[in-house]
């Protein structure tokens, strides 16, 4: 059931899960617990983007925003943005195919 | 009566030589006229593969016996090459004879153990001066049976499909023009030759019957027969007794539902009917089974399988199994729609048609049986 909480997907697929995208979640999601604390945002994990080569892929729905090459230090940035104190984090935005990301929010929208 | 699964013929090699006599044209044309089809899944009709190898310039040119034969259920080229070497062999050259190659190149996976000696054996006893025979081995893994994949493989590298095109006989194996044709396709062809094309016609299939029949085993079929008496004369029913509820003619094959038994057993039927007749690894579901969960199998198969090389593919058979993953264990959805956006997307896309495969089980599965799918959302629990 979709709430009203924003979905932080990072994806588990076999690139991402390669380039550390399990424990780049674990710490997100130890930086989630400690200031989100008005519970805005739900982490969630994703088999895959389709986003390869471009990995590690974030994504945040329904905001409809898709960060590609996420390294653990962007993360300060990123959970800024999260808990409302700072803006998206742009530089990693736009690296996948329009396709790519079309295909994503048409999978999301679906609420599945 | 059987065609190909008779014993042995003599190792004389004589619908080579009469191949030889015939003339390269004669027969590709004798193929034609029997319709033999490739038999590792595609259907692609061998006389026109021949003729666009033989029309293919080049000093050098192969031929690729492709055993790799990947696909769970399917056992009748590893028993073909273990039990029928020469019978193999003697098409390979024959194939090799009309597309003007020189050299053949069994590829067997690496753990068919009983058909790499039989094949090695055959080797040194066939009479086939001129041309340079050889066995390569294939890795364990699915993709490694797609035919570019085998030329990489063949090539030293990783089994890794290639862009297409150039086609293998534009440019196979070192760039050279390459016939690579299924191991049962070419078993057909020494008798095609010896007998004429009436003798095949209307043809017949090796059909390989898994453990959900209660006959399994690989099964000589001709085409025509229905689905029904394909399952009851040559499969015994089912394993359980009960009523067939689905047929599954490849594991890369849609499902067929059980109104689909009175089909006759032809490619075209089949295709018409939304299905594939693929390598006939045949398996059914009987009344009882749980689709799901079958289905919920399919894609974790794809999932692993596939080779990564693709992103769009990689995207769609993790999508596709964690939505069945979370089907079975009854989370409630809109499971379809994900389905239907993630397979539309991957179409046509990738440099290996096992996109296609992955997607059109599943596809099959939710809309023939939705009733099944939805209780399991809704509940975690089989309504079957």
């Amino acid at each position: 059931m979709r709430d009203d909480k924003r979905l932080v997907y990072v994806c588990e697929g076999g690139d991402c899960s390669e380039k550390g995208s399990i424990e780049l979640h674990a710490e997100l999601d130890g930086m989630l617990k400690e200031r989100d604390t008005a519970c805005k945002n739900r982490l969630r994990k994703y088999p895959c983007f389709g986003g390869c080569e471009h990995g590690i892929n974030l994504v945040l729905f329904p905001d409809r925003v898709f960060y590609s090459n996420v390294k653990a230090e962007d993360l300060p940035e990123i959970v800024n943005h999260l808990v409302g104190e700072g803006p998206e984090v742009k530089r990693l935005e736009g690296k996948v195919a329009p396709d790519v990301e079309q295909i994503t929010w048409d999978l999301l929208d679906t609420g599945f | 009566m059987a065609l190909l699964l008779t014993p042995e013929w003599d190792q004389g090699y004589t619908a080579l030589a009469k191949a030889r006599a015939m003339g390269a044209e004669a027969v590709i044309a004798a193929l034609a006229a029997a319709d033999l089809r490739g038999r590792g899944g595609a259907g692609f009709p061998a006389a026109r593969k021949w003729e666009l190898a033989r029309a293919a310039e080049g000093s050098v040119k192969h031929v690729v016996v492709n055993g790799g034969e990947h696909e769970p259920g399917s056992g009748k080229d590893r028993m073909l090459v273990a039990q029928y070497p020469h019978r193999v062999l003697e098409g390979a050259a024959i194939c090799a004879l009309c597309t003007g190659a020189t050299s053949i190149v069994l590829y067997l996976i690496e753990d068919m153990h009983d058909a790499i000696e039989a094949a090695q054996r055959a080797i040194a006893e066939a009479p086939l001066e001129g041309f340079e025979v050889r066995v390569v081995l294939a890795p364990t893994t699915y993709v490694a049976g797609e035919e570019t994949a085998a030329l990489e493989v063949i090539e030293g590298k990783k089994a890794w499909p290639r862009k297409k095109p150039p086609y293998p006989g534009q440019a196979g194996l070192y760039g050279q023009p390459t016939t690579v044709q299924n191991v049962e396709t070419l078993a057909w062809v020494p008798g095609i030759v010896l007998h004429g094309p009436d003798w095949f016609r209307p043809g017949a299939m090796l059909c390989t019957l898994d453990e959900s029949f209660a006959r399994p085993g690989i099964v000589e079929v001709p085409f025509g027969i229905s689905l029904e008496r394909l399952i009851a004369d040559f499969g015994g029913g089912t394993r359980g007794g009960r009523p067939v509820k689905a047929i599954l003619p490849a594991l890369s094959s849609a499902f067929l539902p059980a109104s689909a038994l009175s089909l006759p057993l032809t490619h075209e039927a089949l295709r018409d009917a939304g299905s594939n007749l693929g390598c006939g690894g045949f398996s059914v579901l009987e009344e009882g089974q749980c689709i799901v969960e079958r289905a919920l199998q399919i894609a974790e198969f794809f999932k692993a399988e596939q080779c990564g090389q693709c992103p769009p593919c990689r995207m769609e058979t993790n999508t596709i199994a964690a939505v069945f993953q979370k089907v079975a264990t009854g989370q409630p959805g809109d499971y379809v729609a994900q389905l239907e956006k993630i397979t539309a997307f991957a179409r046509g896309k990738g440099y290996c048609s096992l996109i296609e495969m992955a997607a059109a089980p599943a596809l099959s599965a939710v809309r023939l049986f939705p009733e099944d799918f939805a209780s399991h959302a809704r509940t975690g629990l089989c309504p079957a």
